[in-house]
């Protein structure tokens, strides 16, 4: 069974080996128009114009930014706005509108008028003698106990 | 194999030169595949053209991956334009070879093969015929995969590429080709010993009267 399957692989092979027809003029033929198709002409046109694009345009587009750079900074320095301050900011929270303004009602001052002494002295209270209020205080407690 | 073969296939996608490098690399496997499928050097000729045409409209998508051939990538091609070719054919009238002979030469038999295989030449020749008539009985998946691997060469995982299908798959559809090809030359043969002998015996018969 196994020697007669190999028997056929060996046959296929053989097979395979034959000679196949070989038509050079097909062959030729068949590389000329694949290599003079235009699908070579559509992409080498495409590729020239990317090549045109990229060597023309990338420099004029790089010039460009300079110039505009170059003439930006040139005004500025002229009108000497280079080097400005920076501008006040404006609280605007802190702003009083007009309504408000007429809603506030202004009192004139009233200048006062200084009372005698004797109105501000309480008399409810006795007068308390100062010499109660001060006692001795020992600094240290073997004093303490040396005067008891 | 070409040298450096990624580089080229850069190149062939904008540079003719590089394609017509491609090209003599595998005209002659592409070729070879189309006739030994088709057996009809004028139908492989117009496949193999079908499939570098595609080749070359398509190579802007190719991208190389590891393990994955430009050699494969054109044999998936080459399938696919045989597939097309036995799907319009069936909606075609067919002259087979039986009906006209002379149509395709029998090119197959090589007198130096029976040498090399130690068999009498005419068995051989006999038993290469059948094989290659045997062939066109099996399904479409079949006839590819083994003419991808004894006929062009290729490598399990190679086929597995071009068909787009596991190695094991491959392995599987070749096994199972290789022993309905053996039945059936069981078969074939078989049915030729019978006519012989009923050949032999009518021949002896007619003799006796």
């Amino acid at each position: 069974m196994n020697n007669t399957s190999l028997k056929i692989e060996e046959l296929l092979k053989q097979v395979g080996d034959t000679d196949v027809p070989d038509d050079v003029m097909h062959r030729y033929r068949l590389r000329r128009s694949l290599l003079c198709s235009s699908y070579f002409d559509s992409t080498c046109e495409r590729n020239e114009k990317k090549n045109r694009f990229i060597a023309y345009t990338a420099p004029l587009f790089a010039g460009t930014v300079l110039v505009v750079v170059f003439a930006v900074t040139g005004t500025s320095i002229l009108d000497g706005s280079a080097v400005s301050d920076p501008k006040p900011t404006i609280d605007t929270s802190r702003f009083v509108s007009a309504d408000h303004l007429s809603a506030i009602t202004f009192v004139p001052a009233k200048t006062a008028s200084y009372a005698t002494a004797a109105e501000f002295i309480d008399t409810s209270y006795p007068p308390i003698p100062l010499s109660d209020s001060l006692r001795f205080v020992p600094m240290s407690p073997t004093v303490v106990y040396s005067v008891q | 194999m070409i040298d450096n073969e990624t580089e080229v296939i850069a190149n062939a996608k904008n540079d003719p030169e590089a394609f017509g490098r491609l090209y003599d690399e595998y005209y002659q496997p592409i070729f070879g595949f189309m006739y030994s499928r088709t057996h009809n050097a004028e139908v492989a000729k117009d496949l193999t053209s079908e499939t570098f045409f595609q080749a070359l409209k398509n190579i802007q998508k190719y991208k190389p991956q590891k393990g994955a051939s430009f050699k494969s990538w054109l044999f998936s091609i080459s399938v696919a334009q045989v597939g097309n070719y036995f799907r319009r054919r069936m909606k075609m009238f067919e002259v087979t070879t039986e009906e006209a002979p002379e149509i395709v030469a029998h090119e197959e038999f090589r007198p130096d093969i029976a040498y090399r295989m130690g068999e009498d030449a005419e068995e051989l020749k006999t038993q290469i015929e059948l094989v290659t008539k045997l062939m066109k009985q099996l399904n479409q998946k079949q006839q590819d995969i083994l003419t991808l691997r004894f006929f062009s060469k290729l490598s399990v995982p190679e086929i597995a590429l071009a068909l787009r299908m596991k190695e094991g798959t491959v392995k599987s559809h070749i096994h199972r080709a290789l022993k309905k090809l053996q039945s059936l030359m069981i078969e074939g043969q078989t049915k030729q010993e019978t006519n012989q002998t009923f050949a032999l015996t009518y021949e002896q018969h007619v003799t006796q009267n």
